[in-house]
């Protein structure tokens, strides 16, 4: 595995729904700050592109939820421009500061409660093939 | 679900900027979950390959404001 590849965050069914339980409680814990963190970062960009009616939305999406995600980052590398959003205004630097390289994967929630969460990040991974990334912006 | 309803990408980018910081507020806390179960939601349609349009994809996205539970309504 390459060293530039970012670390990654994987969710599976059981534990997004601890997750959701602790929110509703208020009693997140420091790891889950980081999960939820890059989901609400995700979700932001992607209603950012709704919100601009950008036309390359489906193509984002393929590369939150999609394999080929290092392909898909420089196809919308000038969509998804540093500059083009009040999030990247307001935070970006922050962000990328506290957190570098996360990812997070939200893997096949067919099960019927959901998911559950599984952190990782370095050499521990799964091939990607078997990987679902919706990556930190 | 009207224009006005809907969380605003200001209010969103607004609350990543207090979770940063541990600084959440009333309300924040519904807006998260509904936010992860709005991406679950999405990841799950985008596998089952259900997103086959933009149109779609758009009509899924806007999460709508979450009400003052009755505990936390201001006094009338």
């Amino acid at each position: 595995m390459s060293k530039n590849k970012p670390g990654r965050i994987e969710i599976t069914a059981q534990e997004v729904n601890h997750l959701i339980e602790r929110g509703e409680k208020r009693s997140f814990t420091d790891q889950d700050y980081v999960i939820v963190l890059a989901v609400i970062r995700n979700y932001f960009a992607l209603h950012d592109a709704y919100q601009e009616k950008s036309r390359t939305i489906l193509r984002f999406l393929s590369w939150i939820f999609g394999h080929r995600t290092e392909k898909a980052k420089d196809v919308l590398k000038e969509a998804f421009g540093p500059n083009d959003t009040p999030f990247h205004r307001a935070g970006k630097e922050k962000a990328q500061r506290a957190w570098p390289k996360w990812r997070l994967l939200l893997p096949g929630c067919s099960e019927s409660d959901g998911a559950s969460l599984r952190l990782q990040s370095g050499g521990s991974m799964p091939p990607l093939s078997q990987r679902k990334a919706l990556p930190l912006l | 679900m009207k224009h006005e309803d809907r969380i605003t990408s200001e209010e969103i980018a607004a609350l990543i900027e207090r979770t940063e910081t541990r600084a959440l507020e009333e309300g924040d806390a519904q807006i998260i979950t509904a936010i992860i179960k709005k991406m679950v939601e999405i990841e799950e349609l985008y596998n089952e390959r259900k997103i086959t349009s933009a149109r779609k994809l758009r009509r899924l996205i806007p999460i709508p404001r979450p009400k003052p539970s009755e505990e936390n309504k201001p006094d009338e």
